[in-house]
């Protein structure tokens, strides 16, 4: 297997697009914790209340603990959100994330400011241990089939694959990012005017722990996966949907 | 093992009816695709035994358990895998056994080809071994786990 | 004041120090190794005060309990090199009045030449005394 990373990251990026297809943006990272669960809300809650006031309780919190151990990522899963006007900040034993609101992407600038400030929190907060994952997900909406806007498909006997409903997952690995790509022409989003089908480019990037300290390099790491991401993405999109996005350089 | 696989949907999107896995009770349980190779690693290098109890120690053994337990170190974790890798033990012997010490590392204990004990303990902040053979022990670095493989591999 | 070397201790082996084949070195590698004394409490009490506050169903069970003498733990720490002059301290706590440490750094080679001596108890059978 060859170690070469398979796709062509241009060596200039657009600032931004337009339209832009970023349904949600996640920026998560897993953790061990010496304080029980049933703290660690609270514990949160008061260090990010004045720009968080509101808070709910996911429907995966009912479910009990011993169901939620046995699937690995059940286990993982936030507990509880807390809003904002332009973000939601969810929490569970293992992890803490900080996501977009659907549809309305601020832009990296906004996000890198507000990561800055919900670090800063959490080490108030005081109940993080070792960093377990960091990592940024990305998830794209296309109207119709995306499979013939980029540069991945699926083959049978050497023949692309075309017009029938395809789900591909694969694992990259870019020096210490490791990235899950998901690229799927059969999926559903919810959007203002109602329900949508079309293709999702769900791209996941993450950082192990031995590459990672949440309060040391937390946010240099967020800026590597969101970065790492962003080439992939660029460099998968054939120049035929790149035109249609109206990309804007620097 | 059987096991009931839940269905996990992102939040974002829902994917259409046909591409869909539907939940039920399977003999084969699919892993994310970066957990499937660390469970190979294991079955093979340490057999089905050391395979479920890593699993069980990921899984159970959450923050105070036992007496001064510490939940399982991540760095921990991630060194024993990298170690487990490039190790090669005798084929004529036992496998090698895993432990949970309470300081939340993962130890591993194995013998020599001459029945002389080898053991690491991965640690959040490196790992210790010793080798029975040359009464040696020693604390390395995470960037020195794959020279210490080598030193204490068959 | 530490313990006469004719007393015996024990300490708890749970499923994460004991796979079947091997008991887990870490059981006495370090400092302030907890044990606890036989001569507060008995060996089948011990069981039943273990069961209580180290075992943790289903997934850490009691396994073993290892048990070795003071003056035999003393005697192997002697034979080290550099010699290791251990002795153990009683640290009664609330769940255990007969509960006790080993303050002195145990290193890995040293918890090598513990772990062949000790005598394993294994849980007794329903009706038998031990």
């Amino acid at each position: 297997m060859s170690d070469a990373f398979p796709i062509l990251i241009p060596d200039r990026l657009p600032i931004s697009i337009s339209p832009c297809p970023i349904v949600e943006a996640i920026f998560e990272a897993r953790f061990v914790s010496p304080q029980p669960w049933a703290t660690m809300p609270g514990l949160l809650f008061a260090q990010i209340r004045e720009r968080y006031p509101e808070q709910k309780t996911l429907p995966v919190a009912q479910l009990p603990e011993e169901m939620r151990r046995q699937d690995a990522n059940l286990l993982v899963l936030p507990l509880i959100q807390f809003l904002s006007d332009d973000f939601l900040i969810q929490l569970g034993p293992r992890v803490v994330c900080l996501v977009t609101k659907p549809n309305a992407y601020p832009g990296w600038p906004t996000i890198e400011q507000e990561l800055g400030w919900l670090l800063e929190r959490l080490k108030s907060a005081g109940f993080i241990g070792e960093t377990e994952r960091l990592g940024a997900r990305y998830i794209d909406f296309f109207d119709g089939d995306v499979f013939d806007s980029l540069r991945i498909g699926l083959q049978i006997d050497d023949q692309p694959l075309r017009g029938t409903p395809t789900d591909v997952t694969t694992l990259l690995r870019r020096d210490a990012v490791s990235i899950r790509l998901h690229l799927t022409n059969g999926a559903i989003v919810a959007i203002k005017e109602g329900p949508k089908s079309g293709s999702i480019l769900d791209v996941d990037a993450w950082f192990g722990p031995l590459d990672v300290d949440l309060f040391e390099n937390g946010l240099t790491r967020f800026g590597e996966a969101h970065q790492a991401i962003k080439g992939l993405f660029f460099g998968l999109i054939k120049p035929e949907l790149l035109s249609k996005l109206n990309p804007t350089y620097e | 093992m059987m096991a009931l696989t839940l269905q996990y949907q992102p939040p974002a999107y829902t994917l259409v009816e046909g591409l869909r896995e539907s939940a039920q009770v399977s003999t084969v349980r699919r892993d994310a695709p970066d957990g499937w190779a660390r469970e190979e690693l294991l079955l093979r290098k340490l057999g089905p035994k050391g395979w479920g109890r890593v699993y069980q120690f990921q899984k159970y053994y959450t923050s105070g358990w036992g007496e001064k337990g510490n939940v399982l170190s991540p760095k921990a974790l991630d060194a024993f895998f990298r170690f487990l890798a490039e190790a090669n033990f005798p084929a004529d012997k036992s496998s090698p056994s895993v432990f949970l010490t309470d300081g939340g590392g993962v130890e591993l204990c194995w013998e020599d080809s001459a029945g002389r004990a080898i053991q690491v303990e991965f640690t959040g902040t490196g790992a210790e071994f010793y080798k029975e053979a040359t009464e040696e022990e020693g604390v390395v670095t995470f960037e020195e786990l794959s020279e210490l493989s080598r030193r204490l591999s068959a | 004041m530490p313990l006469a070397s004719t007393e015996d201790i024990v300490r708890a082996v749970c499923t994460d120090k004991w796979d079947g084949l091997r008991l887990s070195p870490s059981l006495f590698v370090g400092q302030n190794i907890s044990v606890s004394r036989l001569a507060i409490t008995s060996l089948a009490e011990h069981w039943d005060l273990f069961r209580q506050y180290v075992q943790k169903p289903p997934e850490r069970l009691l396994e073993l309990i290892a048990e070795i003498n003071v003056g035999l733990l003393q005697e192997i720490g002697r034979a080290q090199n550099p010699e290791v002059a251990l002795t153990v301290e009683p640290k009664a706590v609330d769940w255990n009045p007969a509960h006790a440490e080993i303050p002195q750094r145990i290193t890995r080679g040293l918890a090598n030449r513990i772990l062949p001596e000790l005598k394993l108890h294994q849980a007794p059978k329903e009706g038998m005394e031990q």
